[in-house]
Protein backbone atom coordinates (compact mmCIF):
# COMPACT_ATOMS: atom_id res chain seq x y z
CA UNK A 1 0.00 0.00 0.00
CA UNK A 2 2.81 1.90 0.82
CA UNK A 3 4.11 4.52 -2.60
CA UNK A 4 7.87 5.65 -2.99
CA UNK A 5 7.31 9.23 -2.52
CA UNK A 6 9.06 10.69 -5.32
CA UNK A 7 9.73 14.41 -4.20
CA UNK A 8 10.85 17.55 -6.21
CA UNK A 9 13.41 19.22 -4.17
CA UNK A 10 12.88 22.87 -5.00
CA UNK A 11 15.81 23.88 -2.91
CA UNK A 12 18.55 22.08 -0.79
CA UNK A 13 21.04 24.12 1.32
CA UNK A 14 23.46 22.92 3.30
CA UNK A 15 26.32 24.71 5.23
CA UNK A 16 28.18 24.61 8.49
CA UNK A 17 27.71 27.47 10.99
CA UNK A 18 31.61 27.46 13.08
CA UNK A 19 30.49 30.11 15.16
CA UNK A 20 27.51 27.67 16.88
CA UNK A 21 28.76 24.46 15.39
CA UNK A 22 25.60 23.62 13.54
CA UNK A 23 24.87 21.77 10.59
CA UNK A 24 21.73 22.82 8.46
CA UNK A 25 19.54 21.66 5.35
CA UNK A 26 16.51 23.27 3.92
CA UNK A 27 14.57 21.89 1.07
CA UNK A 28 10.35 22.06 0.20
CA UNK A 29 9.14 19.82 -1.52
CA UNK A 30 5.15 19.05 -2.90
CA UNK A 31 3.29 16.11 -3.92
CA UNK A 32 -0.49 15.28 -4.76
CA UNK A 33 -1.88 12.48 -3.58
CA UNK A 34 -5.31 10.98 -5.29
CA UNK A 35 -7.78 9.52 -2.70
CA UNK A 36 -10.48 7.48 -3.68
CA UNK A 37 -12.64 7.17 -0.60
CA UNK A 38 -15.48 8.97 0.20
CA UNK A 39 -13.83 10.47 3.27
CA UNK A 40 -10.62 10.22 2.77
CA UNK A 41 -8.19 10.56 5.70
CA UNK A 42 -5.28 13.05 6.53
CA UNK A 43 -3.55 12.67 9.50
CA UNK A 44 -0.29 14.66 10.12
CA UNK A 45 2.03 14.23 13.52
CA UNK A 46 4.02 16.88 13.47
CA UNK A 47 6.81 17.56 16.51
CA UNK A 48 8.46 20.91 15.03
CA UNK A 49 6.69 23.59 12.86
CA UNK A 50 3.09 24.63 11.81
CA UNK A 51 0.43 22.26 10.48
CA UNK A 52 -2.01 24.44 8.12
CA UNK A 53 -4.69 22.81 5.76
CA UNK A 54 -7.41 24.19 3.77
CA UNK A 55 -9.93 22.56 1.50
CA UNK A 56 -10.21 22.34 -2.31
CA UNK A 57 -12.12 20.73 -4.83
CA UNK A 58 -9.89 18.63 -6.60
CA UNK A 59 -10.30 14.39 -5.28
CA UNK A 60 -6.32 14.82 -4.17
CA UNK A 61 -4.50 15.69 -1.28
CA UNK A 62 -1.81 17.79 -2.28
CA UNK A 63 0.79 18.54 0.02
CA UNK A 64 3.44 20.95 0.79
CA UNK A 65 6.32 20.57 2.96
CA UNK A 66 9.08 22.23 3.93
CA UNK A 67 12.30 21.13 5.48
CA UNK A 68 14.79 22.59 7.60
CA UNK A 69 17.13 19.83 9.62
CA UNK A 70 19.71 21.66 11.61
CA UNK A 71 22.31 19.34 14.13
CA UNK A 72 25.17 21.02 16.56
CA UNK A 73 27.56 18.92 14.49
CA UNK A 74 28.35 16.90 11.04
CA UNK A 75 28.10 13.38 13.20
CA UNK A 76 24.57 14.39 14.40
CA UNK A 77 23.48 15.74 11.51
CA UNK A 78 24.11 12.45 9.69
CA UNK A 79 22.61 10.61 12.77
CA UNK A 80 19.12 12.63 12.84
CA UNK A 81 18.39 11.64 9.16
CA UNK A 82 17.82 8.03 10.47
CA UNK A 83 16.18 8.85 14.19
CA UNK A 84 14.15 12.15 12.46
CA UNK A 85 12.50 12.05 9.24
CA UNK A 86 8.68 12.29 7.45
CA UNK A 87 7.41 8.76 7.04
CA UNK A 88 4.58 9.27 4.44
CA UNK A 89 2.20 6.29 3.62
CA UNK A 90 -0.79 7.13 0.87
CA UNK A 91 -3.01 5.25 -0.45
CA UNK A 92 -7.02 5.88 -1.62
CA UNK A 93 -8.23 6.19 1.93
CA UNK A 94 -5.66 9.38 2.53
CA UNK A 95 -2.84 10.43 3.61
CA UNK A 96 -0.66 9.82 6.85
CA UNK A 97 2.31 11.94 7.33
CA UNK A 98 4.09 11.33 10.28
CA UNK A 99 7.74 13.09 11.81
CA UNK A 100 9.49 9.98 13.06
CA UNK A 101 8.20 6.54 11.80
CA UNK A 102 4.96 4.93 12.02
CA UNK A 103 5.83 2.82 15.12
CA UNK A 104 5.65 3.38 18.67
CA UNK A 105 9.81 3.07 19.15
CA UNK A 106 11.04 6.04 17.38
CA UNK A 107 10.66 8.53 19.15
CA UNK A 108 12.79 7.48 22.05
CA UNK A 109 15.37 7.63 19.64
CA UNK A 110 15.00 11.31 18.61
CA UNK A 111 16.74 11.98 22.24
CA UNK A 112 19.69 9.97 21.22
CA UNK A 113 20.13 12.77 18.28
CA UNK A 114 20.77 15.55 20.92
CA UNK A 115 20.60 19.19 19.78
CA UNK A 116 19.15 17.78 16.23
CA UNK A 117 15.40 19.16 15.13
CA UNK A 118 13.77 18.85 12.07
CA UNK A 119 11.23 21.62 11.73
CA UNK A 120 8.46 20.23 9.03
CA UNK A 121 5.94 23.22 7.71
CA UNK A 122 3.18 21.59 6.35
CA UNK A 123 0.95 23.06 3.86
CA UNK A 124 -2.16 20.59 2.61
CA UNK A 125 -4.76 20.79 0.25
CA UNK A 126 -7.85 18.27 0.79
CA UNK A 127 -10.97 17.01 -0.79
CA UNK A 128 -14.18 18.25 0.71
CA UNK A 129 -15.57 16.08 3.74
CA UNK A 130 -12.08 14.93 4.18
CA UNK A 131 -11.69 13.48 7.93
CA UNK A 132 -8.80 15.45 9.08
CA UNK A 133 -6.48 14.46 12.54
CA UNK A 134 -3.68 16.47 12.79
CA UNK A 135 -1.10 17.57 15.78
CA UNK A 136 2.18 19.35 16.37
CA UNK A 137 4.42 19.66 19.20
CA UNK A 138 6.76 22.72 19.57
CA UNK A 139 7.11 26.18 17.53
CA UNK A 140 4.17 25.60 15.80
CA UNK A 141 0.49 26.57 15.14
CA UNK A 142 -2.36 24.22 14.17
CA UNK A 143 -4.86 26.14 11.73
CA UNK A 144 -7.22 24.41 9.53
CA UNK A 145 -9.95 25.10 7.64
CA UNK A 146 -12.85 22.34 7.55
CA UNK A 147 -15.05 21.20 5.22
CA UNK A 148 -17.23 18.52 5.87
CA UNK A 149 -15.34 16.00 7.53
CA UNK A 150 -14.98 15.67 11.79
CA UNK A 151 -11.76 17.46 12.85
CA UNK A 152 -9.18 17.07 15.55
CA UNK A 153 -6.57 19.11 15.69
CA UNK A 154 -3.51 19.17 18.46
CA UNK A 155 -0.46 21.09 19.94
CA UNK A 156 0.89 21.71 22.69
CA UNK A 157 3.12 24.71 23.11
CA UNK A 158 1.34 26.65 20.52
CA UNK A 159 -2.19 27.73 19.36
CA UNK A 160 -4.67 25.76 17.35
CA UNK A 161 -7.39 27.77 15.16
CA UNK A 162 -10.22 25.46 13.08
CA UNK A 163 -12.97 27.54 11.35
CA UNK A 164 -15.56 26.67 8.83
CA UNK A 165 -16.20 23.82 10.26
CA UNK A 166 -19.23 21.18 10.33
CA UNK A 167 -18.20 18.62 13.05
CA UNK A 168 -15.02 18.39 15.47
CA UNK A 169 -14.38 15.34 17.46
CA UNK A 170 -11.25 16.60 19.83
CA UNK A 171 -9.44 20.54 19.37
CA UNK A 172 -6.94 20.53 22.11
CA UNK A 173 -3.96 22.35 23.32
CA UNK A 174 -1.64 22.75 26.42
CA UNK A 175 0.46 26.03 26.52
CA UNK A 176 -2.19 27.83 23.73
CA UNK A 177 -4.99 29.46 22.39
CA UNK A 178 -7.64 27.30 20.86
CA UNK A 179 -10.27 28.87 18.48
CA UNK A 180 -12.94 26.87 17.18
CA UNK A 181 -15.40 28.39 14.62
CA UNK A 182 -18.44 26.46 12.89
CA UNK A 183 -19.90 26.86 9.51
CA UNK A 184 -23.42 25.32 10.57
CA UNK A 185 -24.80 24.24 13.91
CA UNK A 186 -22.75 21.29 14.63
CA UNK A 187 -24.42 17.50 14.75
CA UNK A 188 -21.82 15.71 16.81
CA UNK A 189 -20.11 15.91 20.01
CA UNK A 190 -16.52 17.93 20.67
CA UNK A 191 -13.91 17.79 22.88
CA UNK A 192 -12.19 21.58 23.38
CA UNK A 193 -9.49 21.75 25.66
CA UNK A 194 -5.71 23.82 26.92
CA UNK A 195 -4.80 24.25 30.03
CA UNK A 196 -3.07 27.97 29.62
CA UNK A 197 -5.03 29.51 26.70
CA UNK A 198 -8.13 31.18 25.96
CA UNK A 199 -10.87 28.96 24.06
CA UNK A 200 -13.20 30.55 21.75
CA UNK A 201 -15.84 28.83 20.24
CA UNK A 202 -18.19 30.34 17.68
CA UNK A 203 -21.35 29.16 16.37
CA UNK A 204 -24.05 30.30 14.16
CA UNK A 205 -26.78 31.56 15.43
CA UNK A 206 -29.84 29.13 16.08
CA UNK A 207 -27.63 26.60 17.15
CA UNK A 208 -28.43 23.85 19.79
CA UNK A 209 -25.82 22.77 21.75
CA UNK A 210 -25.20 21.47 25.29
CA UNK A 211 -21.72 21.80 27.14
CA UNK A 212 -19.88 20.97 30.09
CA UNK A 213 -17.58 23.41 30.96
CA UNK A 214 -14.65 22.86 33.03
CA UNK A 215 -13.32 26.17 33.26
CA UNK A 216 -11.01 26.76 36.56
CA UNK A 217 -9.24 30.12 35.98
CA UNK A 218 -11.18 32.39 34.07
CA UNK A 219 -14.17 34.46 33.10
CA UNK A 220 -16.79 32.71 30.57
CA UNK A 221 -18.72 35.34 28.44
CA UNK A 222 -21.39 34.24 26.01
CA UNK A 223 -22.89 36.16 23.13
CA UNK A 224 -25.93 33.45 23.50
CA UNK A 225 -28.44 34.06 26.14
CA UNK A 226 -27.46 30.57 27.83
CA UNK A 227 -29.50 28.21 30.44
CA UNK A 228 -28.03 26.98 33.36
CA UNK A 229 -27.91 22.77 32.74
CA UNK A 230 -27.16 20.29 35.29
CA UNK A 231 -25.28 17.62 34.66
CA UNK A 232 -24.59 14.27 36.08
CA UNK A 233 -21.80 13.27 37.93
CA UNK A 234 -19.24 11.67 35.97
CA UNK A 235 -16.83 9.19 36.59
CA UNK A 236 -13.93 8.07 34.82
CA UNK A 237 -11.75 4.88 35.49
CA UNK A 238 -8.37 3.83 34.32
CA UNK A 239 -4.80 2.04 35.03
CA UNK A 240 -2.06 4.62 35.46
CA UNK A 241 1.46 3.43 36.75
CA UNK A 242 0.21 0.06 38.42
CA UNK A 243 -2.34 1.66 40.58
CA UNK A 244 -6.56 2.41 39.91
CA UNK A 245 -7.62 5.85 39.56
CA UNK A 246 -11.07 7.18 40.05
CA UNK A 247 -12.02 10.76 38.53
CA UNK A 248 -15.30 11.68 39.58
CA UNK A 249 -16.40 15.73 38.58
CA UNK A 250 -19.10 17.73 37.85
CA UNK A 251 -18.86 19.99 35.22
CA UNK A 252 -21.06 23.53 35.24
CA UNK A 253 -23.51 22.40 32.22
CA UNK A 254 -24.77 25.22 30.05
CA UNK A 255 -27.53 24.62 26.71
CA UNK A 256 -27.48 26.92 23.92
CA UNK A 257 -30.99 26.83 21.98
CA UNK A 258 -32.75 23.81 22.88
CA UNK A 259 -30.08 21.85 22.74
CA UNK A 260 -28.38 19.60 20.89
CA UNK A 261 -24.61 17.32 20.68
CA UNK A 262 -22.52 17.63 23.99
CA UNK A 263 -19.54 19.76 24.01
CA UNK A 264 -16.84 19.06 26.77
CA UNK A 265 -14.83 22.36 27.01
CA UNK A 266 -11.93 22.77 29.79
CA UNK A 267 -9.60 25.43 30.52
CA UNK A 268 -7.26 26.01 33.63
CA UNK A 269 -5.81 29.22 32.95
CA UNK A 270 -7.89 31.20 30.68
CA UNK A 271 -11.73 32.42 29.43
CA UNK A 272 -13.62 31.02 27.45
CA UNK A 273 -15.95 33.14 25.25
CA UNK A 274 -19.05 31.78 22.86
CA UNK A 275 -19.53 33.91 20.17
CA UNK A 276 -21.87 34.12 17.22
CA UNK A 277 -21.21 33.59 13.92
CA UNK A 278 -21.08 37.08 11.82
CA UNK B 1 -2.01 3.51 6.91
CA UNK B 2 -2.80 0.38 8.23
CA UNK B 3 0.06 1.17 11.17
CA UNK B 4 0.96 0.49 14.37
CA UNK B 5 0.76 4.26 14.86
CA UNK B 6 -2.67 4.41 13.14
CA UNK B 7 -3.78 1.39 15.16
CA UNK B 8 -3.45 4.04 17.72
CA UNK B 9 -5.02 6.45 16.97
CA UNK B 10 -7.49 4.62 15.69
CA UNK B 11 -7.78 3.02 18.82
CA UNK B 12 -7.74 6.59 20.44
CA UNK B 13 -10.39 7.80 18.41
CA UNK B 14 -12.80 4.70 19.86
CA UNK B 15 -11.78 5.90 22.90
CA UNK B 16 -12.95 9.45 21.92
CA UNK B 17 -16.04 8.38 20.20
CA UNK B 18 -16.89 5.86 23.35
CA UNK B 19 -16.29 8.85 26.09
CA UNK B 20 -18.65 11.72 23.88
CA UNK B 21 -20.70 8.58 23.43
CA UNK B 22 -21.13 8.13 27.05
CA UNK B 23 -21.03 12.39 27.67
CA UNK B 24 -24.00 12.35 25.07
CA UNK B 25 -26.07 9.54 27.29
CA UNK B 26 -25.39 12.22 30.20
CA UNK B 27 -26.02 15.10 28.44
CA UNK B 28 -29.64 13.56 27.41
CA UNK B 29 -30.49 13.11 30.84
CA UNK B 30 -29.67 16.48 32.00
CA UNK B 31 -32.52 18.90 32.09
CA UNK B 32 -32.07 22.92 32.57
CA UNK B 33 -32.14 23.63 36.59
CA UNK B 34 -32.05 26.12 38.66
CA UNK B 35 -28.26 26.76 39.58
CA UNK B 36 -28.74 26.00 42.94
CA UNK B 37 -29.00 22.72 42.33
CA UNK B 38 -26.97 20.45 44.67
CA UNK B 39 -25.12 17.70 43.17
CA UNK B 40 -26.02 14.00 44.23
CA UNK B 41 -24.05 11.35 45.78
CA UNK B 42 -22.42 8.85 43.66
CA UNK B 43 -20.71 5.92 45.54
CA UNK B 44 -17.78 4.43 44.32
CA UNK B 45 -16.44 0.80 45.12
CA UNK B 46 -12.58 0.33 45.03
CA UNK B 47 -11.63 -3.17 44.95
CA UNK B 48 -8.40 -3.65 46.64
CA UNK B 49 -5.14 -5.07 45.51
CA UNK B 50 -5.18 -7.76 48.60
CA UNK B 51 -8.37 -7.85 49.54
CA UNK B 52 -8.23 -8.98 52.92
CA UNK B 53 -5.05 -7.29 54.13
CA UNK B 54 -4.82 -4.52 56.09
CA UNK B 55 -5.09 -1.07 54.13
CA UNK B 56 -4.44 2.07 54.12
CA UNK B 57 -6.44 5.28 53.51
CA UNK B 58 -5.18 8.72 52.77
CA UNK B 59 -7.30 11.73 52.21
CA UNK B 60 -6.10 15.29 52.04
CA UNK B 61 -8.93 17.88 50.85
CA UNK B 62 -8.72 21.53 51.82
CA UNK B 63 -12.43 21.71 52.43
CA UNK B 64 -14.13 18.39 52.77
CA UNK B 65 -16.69 16.65 55.30
CA UNK B 66 -14.66 13.30 55.96
CA UNK B 67 -16.62 9.93 57.11
CA UNK B 68 -14.92 6.66 57.65
CA UNK B 69 -16.23 3.48 58.81
CA UNK B 70 -15.04 0.51 59.33
CA UNK B 71 -16.76 -2.68 58.83
CA UNK B 72 -16.54 -6.65 57.78
CA UNK B 73 -15.88 -5.98 54.13
CA UNK B 74 -13.08 -6.70 51.64
CA UNK B 75 -12.83 -3.31 49.56
CA UNK B 76 -13.67 0.14 49.95
CA UNK B 77 -17.19 1.84 49.13
CA UNK B 78 -16.74 5.92 49.05
CA UNK B 79 -19.72 7.94 48.56
CA UNK B 80 -18.86 11.17 47.64
CA UNK B 81 -20.87 14.69 46.99
CA UNK B 82 -19.05 16.89 44.78
CA UNK B 83 -20.55 20.67 46.42
CA UNK B 84 -21.96 22.90 43.52
CA UNK B 85 -19.15 25.48 42.09
CA UNK B 86 -20.83 28.63 41.49
CA UNK B 87 -19.16 29.75 38.05
CA UNK B 88 -20.77 33.23 36.74
CA UNK B 89 -21.23 33.68 32.50
CA UNK B 90 -21.37 36.85 31.28
CA UNK B 91 -24.44 36.95 28.70
CA UNK B 92 -26.29 39.57 26.90
CA UNK B 93 -29.32 39.38 29.10
CA UNK B 94 -26.97 39.56 32.53
CA UNK B 95 -24.85 37.19 34.42
CA UNK B 96 -25.96 33.89 35.09
CA UNK B 97 -24.75 31.14 38.08
CA UNK B 98 -23.87 28.04 36.74
CA UNK B 99 -23.93 25.35 39.22
CA UNK B 100 -21.09 22.22 39.16
CA UNK B 101 -17.60 23.19 37.43
CA UNK B 102 -16.32 23.41 40.64
CA UNK B 103 -14.86 20.74 42.02
CA UNK B 104 -13.26 16.98 41.29
CA UNK B 105 -11.82 14.38 42.74
CA UNK B 106 -9.48 11.56 41.84
CA UNK B 107 -9.72 8.10 43.94
CA UNK B 108 -6.25 5.75 43.06
CA UNK B 109 -5.72 2.39 44.82
CA UNK B 110 -1.98 0.82 44.68
CA UNK B 111 -1.27 -2.22 46.90
CA UNK B 112 -3.91 -1.82 49.48
CA UNK B 113 -3.37 1.89 49.26
CA UNK B 114 -6.45 3.89 48.97
CA UNK B 115 -5.82 7.42 48.23
CA UNK B 116 -8.45 10.45 47.78
CA UNK B 117 -7.22 14.00 46.06
CA UNK B 118 -8.65 16.78 44.68
CA UNK B 119 -7.35 19.89 43.38
CA UNK B 120 -10.56 21.89 44.38
CA UNK B 121 -10.38 25.47 45.66
CA UNK B 122 -10.90 25.92 49.30
CA UNK B 123 -14.54 27.43 48.39
CA UNK B 124 -16.05 24.05 47.22
CA UNK B 125 -16.75 21.56 50.10
CA UNK B 126 -16.82 18.03 49.52
CA UNK B 127 -18.54 15.75 51.26
CA UNK B 128 -16.69 11.99 51.84
CA UNK B 129 -18.29 9.32 53.33
CA UNK B 130 -16.05 5.79 53.15
CA UNK B 131 -16.78 2.40 54.24
CA UNK B 132 -13.50 0.60 54.71
CA UNK B 133 -12.20 -2.81 56.06
CA UNK B 134 -12.05 -2.57 60.00
CA UNK B 135 -8.10 -3.34 59.74
CA UNK B 136 -6.85 0.37 58.39
CA UNK B 137 -4.60 3.23 58.34
CA UNK B 138 -5.95 6.26 58.17
CA UNK B 139 -4.57 9.39 57.36
CA UNK B 140 -6.99 11.90 57.31
CA UNK B 141 -6.81 15.78 56.74
CA UNK B 142 -8.47 18.79 55.95
CA UNK B 143 -8.38 22.42 56.69
CA UNK B 144 -11.67 24.18 56.37
CA UNK B 145 -15.31 23.75 57.04
CA UNK B 146 -15.23 20.28 57.39
CA UNK B 147 -15.89 17.55 59.88
CA UNK B 148 -13.41 14.71 60.14
CA UNK B 149 -15.92 11.28 62.03
CA UNK B 150 -13.83 7.81 61.75
CA UNK B 151 -15.90 4.99 63.51
CA UNK B 152 -15.19 1.15 64.25
CA UNK B 153 -11.78 1.10 62.88
CA UNK B 154 -8.84 -1.26 64.18
CA UNK B 155 -5.43 0.33 62.88
CA UNK B 156 -3.32 3.56 63.18
CA UNK B 157 -5.30 7.32 62.95
CA UNK B 158 -3.46 10.27 61.94
CA UNK B 159 -6.30 13.11 61.72
CA UNK B 160 -6.16 16.90 61.16
CA UNK B 161 -8.33 19.30 60.98
CA UNK B 162 -7.70 22.93 61.13
CA UNK B 163 -10.87 24.08 61.51
CA UNK B 164 -13.33 21.75 61.87
CA UNK B 165 -14.04 19.29 64.76
CA UNK B 166 -12.47 15.60 64.89
CA UNK B 167 -14.56 12.74 66.53
CA UNK B 168 -13.50 8.63 66.96
CA UNK B 169 -15.28 6.29 68.01
CA UNK B 170 -14.57 2.36 68.92
CA UNK B 171 -10.79 2.88 68.01
CA UNK B 172 -8.95 -0.03 68.30
CA UNK B 173 -4.91 1.62 67.63
CA UNK B 174 -3.06 4.54 68.34
CA UNK B 175 -4.34 8.24 67.67
CA UNK B 176 -2.72 11.22 67.07
CA UNK B 177 -5.68 14.07 66.45
CA UNK B 178 -4.79 17.75 65.67
CA UNK B 179 -7.09 20.86 65.62
CA UNK B 180 -6.81 24.02 65.93
CA UNK B 181 -9.73 25.78 66.63
CA UNK B 182 -12.66 23.31 67.67
CA UNK B 183 -13.01 19.99 69.31
CA UNK B 184 -11.79 16.84 69.93
CA UNK B 185 -13.37 13.56 70.83
CA UNK B 186 -11.50 10.14 70.79
CA UNK B 187 -13.05 6.78 71.95
CA UNK B 188 -10.54 4.22 72.43
CA UNK B 189 -12.05 0.46 72.36
CA UNK B 190 -8.70 -0.41 73.58
CA UNK B 191 -5.28 0.94 74.49
CA UNK B 192 -3.04 -0.67 71.90
CA UNK B 193 0.94 -1.50 73.86
CA UNK B 194 3.77 0.66 71.26
CA UNK B 195 0.90 3.14 69.64
CA UNK B 196 1.13 6.70 69.96
CA UNK B 197 -2.12 8.02 70.93
CA UNK B 198 -1.36 12.29 71.29
CA UNK B 199 -4.78 14.56 71.42
CA UNK B 200 -3.90 18.16 70.79
CA UNK B 201 -6.12 21.29 70.35
CA UNK B 202 -5.57 25.06 70.71
CA UNK B 203 -8.94 26.90 71.09
CA UNK B 204 -11.40 23.20 71.61
CA UNK B 205 -12.39 20.81 74.36
CA UNK B 206 -10.91 17.19 73.84
CA UNK B 207 -12.61 14.06 75.02
CA UNK B 208 -10.92 10.87 75.45
CA UNK B 209 -13.17 8.37 76.27
CA UNK B 210 -11.68 4.50 77.00
CA UNK B 211 -12.99 1.51 78.53
CA UNK B 212 -13.15 0.81 82.15
CA UNK B 213 -10.41 -1.48 82.04
CA UNK B 214 -8.23 0.85 80.20
CA UNK B 215 -4.58 0.41 81.66
CA UNK B 216 -2.15 4.10 80.37
CA UNK B 217 0.06 7.16 81.48
CA UNK B 218 -2.03 10.09 80.82
CA UNK B 219 0.17 13.20 79.90
CA UNK B 220 -3.14 15.75 80.79
CA UNK B 221 -2.19 19.61 79.49
CA UNK B 222 -4.27 22.33 79.61
CA UNK B 223 -3.49 25.99 80.38
CA UNK B 224 -7.07 27.79 80.52
CA UNK B 225 -9.17 25.08 81.32
CA UNK B 226 -10.16 22.46 83.90
CA UNK B 227 -9.84 18.80 83.54
CA UNK B 228 -12.67 16.41 84.54
CA UNK B 229 -12.30 12.42 84.63
CA UNK B 230 -14.86 9.74 85.00
CA UNK B 231 -11.79 7.85 86.17
CA UNK B 232 -9.57 7.95 89.85
CA UNK B 233 -6.61 8.95 88.09
CA UNK B 234 -3.80 8.31 90.44
CA UNK B 235 -1.70 11.48 89.69
CA UNK B 236 1.88 11.49 90.31
CA UNK B 237 4.01 14.34 91.35
CA UNK B 238 5.46 15.97 88.57
CA UNK B 239 7.24 20.05 87.68
CA UNK B 240 6.79 21.74 85.12
CA UNK B 241 8.97 20.94 82.44
CA UNK B 242 11.30 24.00 81.65
CA UNK B 243 13.07 24.08 78.00
CA UNK B 244 15.43 27.15 76.99
CA UNK B 245 17.01 27.12 73.80
CA UNK B 246 19.90 29.43 72.19
CA UNK B 247 19.79 30.76 68.94
CA UNK B 248 20.51 33.75 66.48
CA UNK B 249 21.67 35.37 69.64
CA UNK B 250 18.19 35.33 71.52
CA UNK B 251 17.45 32.95 74.15
CA UNK B 252 13.98 31.63 74.52
CA UNK B 253 12.11 29.45 77.33
CA UNK B 254 9.47 26.93 76.94
CA UNK B 255 7.50 25.70 80.02
CA UNK B 256 5.16 22.47 80.06
CA UNK B 257 3.50 22.03 83.42
CA UNK B 258 1.54 18.77 82.27
CA UNK B 259 -0.25 16.16 84.89
CA UNK B 260 1.03 12.93 84.68
CA UNK B 261 -1.51 10.02 85.95
CA UNK B 262 -1.65 6.70 85.57
CA UNK B 263 -4.92 4.70 85.05
CA UNK B 264 -5.63 1.19 86.57
CA UNK B 265 -1.73 1.05 87.34
CA UNK B 266 -0.55 2.68 84.28
CA UNK B 267 0.37 1.98 80.63
CA UNK B 268 1.20 3.08 77.28
CA UNK B 269 1.21 7.42 77.21
CA UNK B 270 -1.16 9.12 75.82
CA UNK B 271 -0.79 13.02 75.68
CA UNK B 272 -3.91 15.60 75.86
CA UNK B 273 -3.32 19.23 75.64
CA UNK B 274 -5.30 22.09 75.01
CA UNK B 275 -4.36 26.05 75.52
CA UNK B 276 -7.88 27.28 75.61
CA UNK B 277 -10.28 24.16 76.08
CA UNK B 278 -11.43 21.75 78.61
CA UNK B 279 -9.98 17.76 78.80
CA UNK B 280 -12.47 15.41 79.74
CA UNK B 281 -11.58 11.77 80.25
CA UNK B 282 -14.55 9.30 80.13
CA UNK B 283 -15.27 6.27 80.70
CA UNK B 284 -17.12 3.75 77.70
CA UNK B 285 -20.99 2.96 78.57
CA UNK B 286 -21.29 5.96 81.31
Amino acid sequence: MNKQVALGFFAVLALADKAAAAVTDQKTWSQSFPVSAAMPRLLIDNIWGNVRVRIGTAREIAVTVDEKRSAPSQELFELSKQTIFLDVKADGDGVAMVVGKQDDTVRPRINRCRGCRVDYQFEVTVPPGTQIDVSTVTDGSIDVAGGGGPVSASNVNGPVEVKDLQDCAQIESVNGAVEVAFARAPSRDCSIKTINGDITLTVPGGTGLDAALSVMQGSVVSEFDLEPLALPVRIDQRKEEGRFVYHIEQAAGIRLGTGGPTFSIESLNGDLRIRRSK
Amino acid sequence: MNTAKHFTHTALALTALLGAAAAFGQAKNATPVPATAQAQPETITIPLSRPGEPMSLNIDILSAHIEVIGEERKDVAVTVTLSSGRRKIVTPSGPKMLSGGGSGLEISERDNRVSIESEAPPTNRITIVARVPRRATLNLSTVNEGEIIVRDVVGDLELENINGPITATNITGSVIAESVNNPIAVGLAGVVAGGATSLSSLNGDITLTLPASAKAELHLDTSRGEMVSDFELDVKPSKPRIERNESRGGVSVRMEDVIVATLNGGGPVIRVKTLNGTIKIAQSGR
